[in-house]
């Protein structure tokens, strides 16, 4: 237990500039926490919030301007010598970050970075002592201390994340800092992840800073939350009463567009006619084993399931449930191994390669990362052009003149000032809209929307999530929306069906699947996904 | 640095186009013309860079020697590119049995050194402008496949291959407007930096006789003839071509490491 009692962090006044900008990226930032307390810091992306945790660590690139006062439990931060900061990274404050991949040594065992850091700060202690603490820390985190050598690329996502959150527990600092721990994570292992952080805090006492852009997320694991905008604390409160009577403007638009995400956006929808209908499909990949009897890896099984003509099918599972198996399997990628495809009456396996490459223009892909599905050298008009072009179905200069029309049809006006843009030059949502546009280029009758919105700020997605709905109501699309995120799903979609190992395990109308849900995934779904609207007064 | 070594291109560039210009209309004598001069006379006024032992003007080849040097090194590095490029990508992208066969390949003419290779290849083709550029280009194709092959690799892993795919762009479609302008980055520092290196070569193998025919003044061969008139104290037949390549060779790379700090630099502005 941490022996600290009233605020443990206490920031006044605090003015950052990083060395090459001239504008205050931290401008007059006030902030306490008690010990042991949770508090969310919530801001959009550019507000500063990451600024934050890296002024508290000291860790900004040199030549940056710090200004005010930092106290951390009773310490003047930014009066300590080069010495006295390195014991405090560690033993005063644990850093958890967003991606722990990049922040692991991939050379290291899990292991080998707790001894290290153990080593870093207890140097006097015997070896033995020092590795019987890294195990303890690896059961306290539920990882098996068996798995001591491993690297961390054996490792999944969530367990990469669990060992992050070892190694800033590690000297049991009095503050945790935990900058976006989840955001890279499905939300099944983000939940475990979150009631471990918060267990681990109250176990030790430790208080937990929490920066995120998810309202949700935040309210459910924090009691008190501040609002950040350009530097400034603009509210703060309890996490509830924040949700239910925001008082500023950003955060009343932070809560109407968390509320907008899981809002219906949908309109009743005839179920006149059939566009894609997949009957008993199976992907199976062989991994090993003898030639006559390979053994399967069955990442979809049988799986049957129609989409309407303007309806939204929802695709729900946790990762590795073969989501993104199906939809490279329904757009050619990858191989069919039985069960068949019927896309607009066509059956796609009796048609010969050449029919199958024109039928297949009618269902397109918006992919889960809209950077990375872009040809970083191309700029959004060449990016939208393309699918034109390689179907020969416009000259160069009509296809630039389609690709202006869809950059206007997704919000991106004037055309003019985004057509020669790079991917890079864009923010998040503007790619999205461009992979979008892209899409549409060919007048997709099925769109599939691959994780489409979980990599945006909870804010944009409700801007590209209603684009989406508008969209498909002006074009009559079909949309297979596939997600981990239930909130979103019931929303946005007509019908569900919730996979599981490669099966359907629950199918219906998103409603009624989400009152009354049969399976235990289901439920277990359903409760996990941070929703901003059971928590508040809505 | 970089700006130097440009600089300093741009002056053997100039040599290369005027040299042969001025020799044509009579300003400066006939770099084969050796007949009434007299033989290894030091450098005068009638003969800036002195006579070699055929009575030729040193200066007048040394200068003329740039031309065939820039022509021969250019054609080559060109070829080198136009063929490992392409087959490198094609290669990476395809993979199979097909890629394993073309590494072998490369890798089985990387493993044989640069000159012994361009001197068996310039052996067996004759001497000749072209001919001495194949032998050149032999040696480098490798070196472009190696760099492109392993980049496209990298590269076809990408998401946005797979998102072209999926708009239902072929092979040929993705290879030429997706992968192409990705894995060419590094590319341009490789061509000035082997540029340099094959400037060098061509000047080996005109040493020992091989390469370019004898009519056409080149510095591999005059310093070759150079070599006998050393010891009894002609230093101006060996020093001028000497440091002519010698300079070039230094531009080249300048610009070539002015290149690459260039790439870094703007591929970490873009990340």
């Amino acid at each position: 237990m941490n022996s600290f009692s009233g605020d443990i962090l206490k920031i006044q006044n605090l003015r950052m500039c990083y060395p090459t900008s001239s504008k205050w990226v931290l401008d007059g930032f006030n902030l306490n926490i008690r010990a042991g307390e949770r508090l969310a810091l919530i801001g959009s992306s550019g507000s500063g919030k990451s600024s934050v945790a890296k002024a508290l660590v000291q860790i900004l690139p040199p030549g940056s301007i710090c200004k005010g006062d930092i106290f951390l439990a009773g310490k003047d931060l930014l009066r300590l010598q080069n010495n006295d900061l390195v014991k405090l990274r560690g033993e005063l404050v644990g850093l958890v970050f967003q991606d722990p991949m990049t922040r692991l040594n991939p050379l290291m065992t899990i292991g080998n970075h707790l001894l290290d850091t153990l080593q870093a700060h207890e140097s006097d202690k015997s070896f033995l002592y020092r590795r019987n603490r890294a195990e303890e820390l690896l059961l306290k985190v539920g990882i098996d201390p068996s798995r001591f050598n491993s690297f961390p690329h054996q490792f999944s996502g969530g367990m990469r994340q669990r060992i992050a959150i070892a190694l800033a527990i590690a000297m049991n600092p009095p503050l945790i800092i935990a900058d976006e721990p989840t955001s890279s994570l499905d939300v099944a292992v983000a939940n475990q992840i979150m009631t471990e952080l918060s267990q681990l805090c109250d176990e030790l006492g430790t208080s937990l800073l929490l920066i995120s852009h998810d309202l949700a997320l935040a309210a459910r694991w924090c009691e008190r939350m501040a609002i950040i905008q350009d530097g400034k604390i603009i509210e703060e409160g309890p996490s509830r009463d924040l949700i239910d009577r925001p008082l500023s403007f950003l955060a009343k638009r932070l809560v109407d567009s968390a509320l907008a995400r899981e809002a219906k956006v949908l309109s009743e929808q005839p179920k006149i006619k059939v566009v894609l209908e997949v009957d008993r499909l199976r992907c199976w990949h062989s991994s090993g084993g003898f030639p006559w009897r390979p053994n399967w890896i069955k990442a979809v099984n049988e799986i049957s399931f129609s989409v309407f003509q303007g309806e939204t099918l929802g695709v729900v599972g946790l990762s590795g449930c073969g989501k993104s198996t199906l939809c490279r399997a329904l757009l050619g990628l990858l191989p069919i191994r039985g069960g068949g495809v019927k896309l607009l009456g066509q059956r796609l396996e009796t048609l010969n390669r050449e029919s199958v490459r024109e039928a297949r223009k009618a269902i397109q892909m918006v992919f889960q990362d809209p950077f990375a599905s872009m040809n970083p050298k191309m700029t959004a008009l060449e990016i939208i052009a393309d699918p034109l072009l390689i179907h020969n179905l416009a000259t160069r200069s009509q296809a630039k003149e389609r690709a202006r029309s869809l950059l206007h049809q997704v919000g991106l006006i004037p055309a003019e000032e985004f057509q020669q843009r790079l991917p890079h030059e864009l923010s998040g949502g503007q790619q999205q809209r461009v992979a979008i546009a892209r899409a549409l280029a060919l007048n997709p009758k099925v769109l599939i929307c691959d994780e489409s919105v979980s990599m945006l700020d909870a804010e944009i997605q409700a801007e590209v999530l209603s684009l989406l709905s508008s969209l498909q109501r002006s074009f009559g699309l079909a949309i297979v929306f596939i997600t981990h995120d239930l909130t979103v799903a019931r929303g946005f979609c007509h019908r569900v069906v919730v996979l599981d190992n490669g099966k359907i395990i629950e199918q219906g109308d998103s409603e009624q699947l989400f009152h009354s849900p049969q399976s235990e995934l289901t439920k277990k779904l359903i409760h996990i996904s941070p929703s901003i609207s059971s928590i508040g007064k809505y | 640095m970089a700006s130097c070594g440009v600089l300093v291109l741009i002056c053997y560039f100039i040599a290369a186009f005027v040299a042969p210009l001025l020799i044509h209309y009579g300003f400066l004598p006939d770099p084969q013309l050796g007949l009434e001069n007299p033989i290894y006379s030091s450098p005068s006024l009638d003969h800036w860079c002195g006579t070699d032992r055929l009575g030729r003007d040193v200066c007048v080849r040394t200068l003329v020697g740039s031309r065939v040097a820039l022509i021969v090194v250019f054609v080559a590095v060109t070829l080198a590119v136009l063929i490992g490029v392409p087959l490198g990508i094609l290669s990476g992208y395809l993979g199979g049995f097909f890629d394993r066969a073309i590494v072998l390949l490369m890798e089985t003419l990387y493993t044989v050194p640069v000159l012994l290779l361009s001197i068996v290849i310039a052996f067996l083709l004759g001497r000749g402008v072209f001919n001495a550029s194949i032998a050149l280009c032999v040696v480098y194709v490798p070196q472009y496949f190696r760099v492109v092959r392993n980049q496209t690799v990298q590269v076809k892993t990408e998401l946005y291959i797979e998102a072209a795919r999926s708009i239902g762009a072929g092979p040929f479609w993705v290879m030429r407007k997706y992968l192409l302008k990705n894995v060419i980055t590094s590319v341009p520092v490789l061509l000035t930096l082997n540029a340099a290196d094959a400037v060098l070569v061509l000047g080996s193998l005109g040493f020992l006789g091989l390469g370019l025919p004898e009519t056409i003044p080149e510095w591999g061969s005059d310093l070759n003839m150079a070599l006998d008139a050393v010891p009894i104290g002609v230093w101006w037949t060996a020093l001028y071509p000497g440091i002519a390549m010698f300079v070039l060779v230094l531009a080249l790379s300048f610009v070539g490491e002015g290149l690459e700090d260039f790439m870094n630099l703007k591929n970490s502005g873009e990340n």
